[in-house]
């Protein structure tokens, strides 16, 4: 992994918030999906 | 407790003994004391915030809400990973920057000394008062459920934390909360596992979270958007978002943590852990909850879990009262497990309906009968806490359903894991704590304003101190704090009038430029003062305190901005 002075993130980063987003939409949906599956 | 599970407790606390006194690696500078150098790797320190967050009264709390209230508390951690990422765009990179110890060193740099004391100041009132609580709550608990002696109970949850925490420093305390955050994870794997075998053998794992969906346990996700309501999608993304932005932006004990990190990614890297993780991991603690509920829809729980007041009862004129509400409650359950066993053998849609309506009403009496004997709580202990319920049960039981499962219905070996997760659970947290409160004492107080030209060798010696000082305070605290139920209650309060409040000034430092050193002072006391008008006035009372945090927000910047409008701007701030 990179270090840097800068504030800004690095692609890299970016991707990685891209998938936390991602991957908490795919949580989300597989919880919804168990409440009708079994409510 | 069996002389085994005595050996697993014993050994869980002299291994973690063990392992944070060798920690010690750099800690003989107050650099390394407190930051580790900026050398910890991102997966530990990613681990160290997770088990920071993770304290015994979530581990027992959230089960007990689990049991009670089905998996709906879920949704409060959803604000959380998009709160990682801003945190992770934003603060993380200026605190690097700015070779900051404390976040509230920051706001000195960006505005005047009086905010950042402040700042520090209120950090240290709520926390200092919150680590009491925080060992006050497991050890109630487990001196109740397994008759020790409550201050022995204190001391063995706080003594071992104060000493490898004043010793090792943050190193310490990083890899100790590595170690822990595997007890409780595997405590927890194994305390499920052990759940699901426990089911009947004609009641599949599917079959049970129909059951558990019946009587509403299975409500996930909820898009009702209401402001009364604590725990719906909308609170959790929205005010969730806020809280989690000012716990883990603005709260020292968490901000420590990332501050040890090698470098701005991988501080970023250990937040996004928590990102990918949280969400599971508090599902899967909830999950336990739930299928502890499934346990004791087939083997029966007692009539209140908290046996204390029950006790009470037994001793008063009223005992004969309660003996006929515990024989009408093991009526009540055969009733209500026949019905269990039928929903989870139904088949087709209307015999399934038939057996849902069953099985409802036979939950319904035996909540009906609870009721009764909370009843007779209030009545006989004068424990006026008994008349909320959380879902089906008395509100203050919940805490005490987990912990009865544990040490009643586990094997041997498994009752001792599960005491020692309990143990990480509250010492993780305790010694992210007593580092972050040393930490903000001496650097903003004691180092910037009593004695600022000492030598690092001095400022080592009073950190350790102050480390000492924290543990001890934290000790007494919870002593007294275990005897009074609403002081933890005032403690809560406290915290989350000042979270909002304290993100707002990092808004006002971060998103505007024209913001003033008197304007974020004086910001910051209208922010506290508002939320705090927000959660007492009648009018307003019922709204869900997570929407405290946004509002505290709301009035900081409002109140910020318009200060500094009237103030000139201090020359040299950056």
């Amino acid at each position: 992994m990179s270090d840097s002075d800068d504030t800004r993130s690095s692609p890299d980063m970016r991707r990685l918030y891209a998938l936390a987003i991602a991957c908490e939409v795919v949580v989300i949906a597989a919880l919804w999906a168990v409440k009708r599956l079994f409510s | 407790m069996h002389t085994v599970d005595w050996i697993v407790v014993g050994a869980y606390l002299v291994w973690i003994v063990w392992d944070g006194l060798r920690r010690t690696k750099d800690a003989d500078k107050v650099e390394g004391y407190f930051l580790a150098n900026r050398s910890l790797p991102w997966w530990a320190v990613g681990l160290s915030v997770m088990a920071t967050q993770l304290s015994a009264i979530t581990l027992v709390g959230t089960t007990g809400q689990g049991y009670a209230d089905g998996m709906r508390f879920v949704q409060f951690y959803f604000g959380l990973p998009v709160a990682m990422i801003i945190l992770s765009v934003t603060l993380v990179p200026f605190f690097y920057r700015a070779r900051v110890y404390t976040a509230y060193e920051y706001l000195e740099k960006r505005f005047d000394l009086k905010t950042r004391t402040l700042a520090s100041i209120l950090f240290l009132l709520s926390r200092g008062m919150s680590c009491g609580v925080i060992i006050a709550a497991p050890a109630v608990i487990l001196s109740i459920m397994l008759g020790w002696n409550l201050t022995l109970t204190i001391l063995a949850i706080g003594l071992p934390t104060v000493l490898y925490t004043m010793v090792g420093g943050v190193q310490a305390v990083t890899w100790t909360d590595v170690k822990q955050m595997a007890v409780i994870v595997g405590g927890l794997v194994a305390a499920v596992a052990a759940l699901i075998l426990g089911l009947p053998s004609d009641v599949s794992v599917a079959d049970a979270l129909h059951v558990a969906g019946a009587a509403g346990r299975m409500n996930t996700v909820d898009f009702t958007f209401d402001v009364r309501q604590t725990y719906t999608f909308w609170s959790g993304l929205l005010g969730g978002l806020f809280l989690m932005l000012s716990y883990f932006g603005c709260d020292q004990s968490q901000v420590q943590r990332y501050l040890t990190a090698k470098s701005v990614d991988e501080g970023r890297h250990s937040l996004l852990m928590s990102a990918f993780f949280k969400i599971p991991l508090q599902a899967l603690v909830l999950l336990a909850g739930v299928l502890v509920f499934v346990f004791y829809l087939f083997n029966q729980p007692p009539m209140l879990f908290n046996r204390v007041h029950a006790e009470t009862i037994e001793r008063s004129g009223r005992a004969s009262d309660y003996r006929a509400l515990e024989a009408e409650f093991a009526q009540a359950f055969e009733v209500r497990r026949s019905a269990s066993s039928a929903l989870a053998s139904a088949e087709g849609d209307e015999q399934r309906a038939q057996a849902r309506a069953s099985f409802l009403a036979a939950n319904n009496e035996l909540k009906a009968v609870r009721a009764r004997a909370a009843g007779l709580v209030r009545e006989i202990a004068g424990d006026e806490r008994y008349r909320d319920f959380t879902g089906d049960t008395p509100g203050p039981d919940v805490n005490y359903v987990f912990p009865t499962f544990v040490t009643t219905r586990l094997p041997v070996g498994l009752v001792g894991l599960m005491i020692a997760a309990i143990f990480a659970a509250a010492m993780s947290s305790i010694a992210a704590e007593l580092n972050s409160l040393a930490t903000a004492s001496v650097i903003d107080i004691y180092r910037r304003i009593l004695r600022p030209a000492k030598t690092d060798a001095h400022y080592l010696v009073v950190s350790k101190l102050a480390t000492a000082f924290w543990g001890i305070f934290a000790c007494v605290v919870a002593v007294f704090a275990a005897g009074l139920g609403s002081l933890i209650e005032v403690v809560n309060r406290f915290g989350s009038f000042f979270y909002g409040s304290l993100l707002g000034v990092f808004v006002l430092a971060l998103v505007f430029r024209r913001a003033t050193g008197h304007g974020a002072f004086v910001g910051l006391l209208a922010g506290m003062a508002l939320v705090a008008t927000v959660a007492f006035h009648p009018s307003t009372r019922s709204i869900s305190f997570l929407w405290h945090n946004p509002i505290g927000v709301v009035g900081v910047v409002v109140a910020g901005l318009a200060v500094s409008n009237l103030t000139p701007r201090r020359s040299g701030a950056s």
